[in-house]
C-alpha cells in the first residue's frame, strides 16, 4: 500500500492511498469537516454516503466536493470552505446566539425594503452565508456522455441488488447494475455483523462477497448515482460521465438511509449515522472513536453493537426499546441534550422522571427508513409505514410500483434478499424469458403488510 | 438548537412557528423555511418535519406525503451536459 501526502490548508498529511478524502482527514484527527451554512456550527463526519452537506470541501479549486466520496491523491489541495479565519475557530459562530432574530427564510422576508437596497443587503448576506465559491480558473475536468440500451436496469446495489442482479444474470447478460458507491454491497460490504439468511446465521459481508462472484456477465457501474428517473429514461452520473439510460425493465432497490433525531445539539461531530461508521470502519478501517453510545429501535441493534465491539469499540450503552444481555441498555429513555465543544463529550438522556449523563465520545443512530425518492419520480405512491417508521411503495402483486418498474427490499435483510429475488424473476418473465416465481411469491407477499399490496398500480402524472 | 435540517440549518422552531402562522403542509413548509433545499434536497430531514407537522397539527402522518421528489436528486456537475456526445 502506497503513502499519498495532500495539503490540507497549508499542512501536509500523509496516509494511506486507498482511504476516502474524508477518512483521511478523520484519521489525522480533523473533527470539523464543515461549518453549517447559517450558524456556522461545526459540523463533523456524519453519514459517509454522499447523503449530507457537512463533509463538503474545497477540493483541487472546485467547490463542495462531497470527501467522503473521493479517494485521496498524491498531491491534493484540500481547503474547508465558508468560515474566518478557519473552520476550527470560526469567529461567525458567533450567529450561534441570534437564533431567534435569524429565523428560516429571514433574509427574504426581512431584508426586501426599500427595494434599491435589496441588492447590497443580498450580496452582504451572502457573504456571512453559502457553501464554497465559484473556482476562477477552469480546473480542467473532462466530462464525457454515454447512452446505455438495455432490457433490465437495478439500480442500487445493496442485498436486494445483488441478488436482483444475480438471478437476472443467470437468464440474460443485457442488464446493468448502477451503484452509486465505490464498494458493492451497501451496508454489509465487509461488515462482520451476522445476519441470519437461509435458516443459518452468516457474517454479513462473507455473504456479499459469495454474491458479487457469482455475478457475471452483467455491467456493474460503480460510483454511478441515478439522480433522476424521466418518463422515458434514467439519468446518471459517475466517474465525470452523464449515462443516460433506456431500460425496458427498471428494479429498484434503493435502500435506506439512516434517521437523524432530533435533540439539542443534534449536530455536534461525533454524532454519527451508522452509515458514518460503516463507512469509516469497513470501508477505510478508520476506528471513529472508543467509547460509543448507539440509538436504535430496531431488530438489528444488538447485532450492530456485537459486530462493533468486535472491531475494537467500547460500547458505554444502547437505547433501545427492550432489555439486551450483554449491553447496559436504556429502555424507555430519550437524548435530551448533547454536550462538548469541539466533538462529543457526553449524553444527558431521560425517561421522563430520571436523568442521566452517559460520556462518550461517538453517538451511532442506527434506525433507517426507506429511500422514497425515485419511487415518486417514477410516479408510484408511497405510504408512511407507522412500525418501521419509514415510507414505503404501494405495490401490486408482482412488486411493481408502476408497470414495468419494481421495486425491492423489505425491512429485513431476509426479506430485502428474496424481494430482490422475486422482484427480478417477475421483470425476467414479462419479458418473455421462461422463469417460475409463484412459490417464491407466496413467502414474499405474507411479509409485506396488506396495506402496501394493491390490486393494480398505474403511474401518477408528474409535476417537476 | 435542534438543528431539523442540516444543510440549510433549519431548526424545530422554525418549523414550528411556520406551522403556527399557517403553513400546514408540507409543500408550503418547504417554500417558506426552506428545509430540504440544500445540498442533500431532503433525505435527512422530509420525514422528521413529516412527523413534525403531523403532531402540530394532530393528523395522522399516514395522510402526509413527501414533497415532490425534483431531479437531479444529488449534486450533479454541470459539465456532463454540455459535452460533447459520443456514441
Amino acid at each position: 500500500m502506497a503513502k499519498v501526502k495532500i495539503n490540507f490548508e497549508g499542512k501536509e498529511i500523509e496516509c494511506d492511498d486507498n482511504l476516502t478524502l474524508a477518512a483521511c482527514l478523520y484519521k489525522n484527527g480533523v473533527r470539523i469537516f464543515s461549518r453549517s451554512l447559517k450558524f456556522h456550527r461545526p459540523r463533523g463526519y456524519y453519514c459517509g454516503t454522499g447523503k449530507c452537506s457537512s463533509c463538503m470541501m474545497e477540493v483541487d479549486g472546485i467547490p463542495n466536493v462531497r470527501t467522503c466520496q473521493v479517494k485521496v491523491k498524491d498531491g491534493m489541495v484540500v481547503r474547508r470552505q465558508h468560515a474566518w479565519p478557519n473552520a476550527d475557530k470560526d469567529i461567525l459562530s458567533i450567529l450561534n446566539k441570534f437564533e431567534k432574530s435569524l429565523g428560516a427564510g429571514f433574509y427574504y422576508h426581512r431584508f426586501i425594503r426599500p427595494t434599491f437596497l435589496r441588492n447590497f443587503y443580498m450580496r452582504r448576506i451572502a457573504s456571512f452565508a453559502g457553501l464554497g465559491e465559484l473556482p476562477r480558473k477552469d480546473p480542467g475536468i473532462e466530462f464525457s456522455q454515454e447512452t446505455i440500451n438495455t432490457d433490465i436496469l437495478i439500480v442500487g446495489a445493496g442485498l436486494a441488488g445483488l441478488s436482483a442482479a444475480l438471478e437476472v444474470s443467470k437468464y440474460t447478460n443485457n442488464a446493468v447494475l448502477v451503484e452509486e458507491h465505490e464498494n458493492l454491497g451497501g451496508e454489509l460490504y465487509n461488515n462482520n455483523i451476522m445476519i441470519d439468511l437461509d435458516n443459518e446465521k452468516m457474517q454479513g459481508g462473507e455473504y456479499i462477497d459469495k454474491i458479487v462472484k457469482e455475478i457475471k456477465n452483467i455491467r456493474i457501474l460503480k460510483n454511478t448515482e441515478v439522480f433522476g428517473i424521466y418518463p422515458d429514461r434514467v439519468a446518471a452520473q459517475g466517474n465525470n460521465t452523464l449515462y443516460e439510460i433506456y431500460a425496458k425493465r427498471i428494479i429498484l432497490s434503493t435502500g435506506s438511509y439512516y434517521k437523524n433525531l432530533l435533540f439539542d445539539n443534534n449536530d455536534l461531530p461525533g454524532i454519527m449515522l451508522y452509515s458514518g461508521v460503516h463507512s469509516l470502519i469497513y470501508e477505510n478501517n478508520v476506528l471513529p472513536g472508543k467509547n460509543a453510545l448507539i440509538y436504535g429501535k430496531n431488530r438489528y441493534v444488538f447485532d450492530i453493537a456485537d459486530s462493533l465491539i468486535k472491531k475494537g469499540m467500547e460500547i458505554k450503552g444502547i437505547i433501545t426499546n427492550r432489555k439486551g444481555e450483554n449491553f447496559e441498555t436504556y429502555v424507555g429513555y430519550e437524548i435530551l441534550k448533547a454536550y462538548g465543544k469541539k466533538n462529543l463529550e457526553s449524553i444527558e438522556i431521560s425517561n421522563g422522571s430520571e436523568r442521566k449523563t452517559i460520556d462518550c465520545d461517538i453517538l451511532i443512530m442506527t434506525d433507517r427508513m426507506k429511500t422514497y425518492e425515485l419511487i415518486l419520480q417514477s410516479g408510484g405512491e408511497v405510504k408512511y409505514y407507522g412500525d418501521e417508521d419509514s415510507y414505503y411503495p404501494l405495490r401490486n402483486s408482482s412488486l411493481e410500483i408502476v408497470p414495468g418498474i419494481y421495486y425491492a427490499g423489505g425491512f429485513t435483510y431476509k426479506q430485502s434478499l428474496i424481494e430482490g429475488r422475486y422482484s427480478s424473476l417477475n421483470a425476467l418473465k414479462s419479458l418473455g424469458f421462461n422463469v417460475k416465481s409463484e412459490d417464491l411469491g407466496k413467502i414474499v407477499l405474507s411479509s409485506i403488510p396488506k396495506e402496501f399490496i394493491v390490486e393494480k398500480v398505474e403511474k401518477r402524472e408528474l409535476i417537476m | 438548537m435542534k438543528i431539523v435540517c442540516r444543510c440549510e440549518d433549519i431548526t424545530e422552531n422554525d418549523i414550528v412557528k411556520a406551522i403556527r402562522e399557517g403553513y400546514r403542509d408540507i409543500e408550503s413548509l418547504k417554500r417558506i423555511t426552506g428545509f430540504g433545499t440544500g445540498p442533500c434536497q431532503g433525505k435527512g430531514c422530509t420525514l422528521a418535519v413529516m412527523k413534525i407537522l403531523a403532531r402540530e397539527t394532530g393528523r395522522d402522518p399516514k395522510e402526509l406525503r413527501p414533497f415532490t421528489a425534483r431531479t437531479p436528486l444529488d449534486p450533479v456537475y454541470m459539465g456532463v451536459f454540455v459535452v460533447d456526445r459520443k456514441h
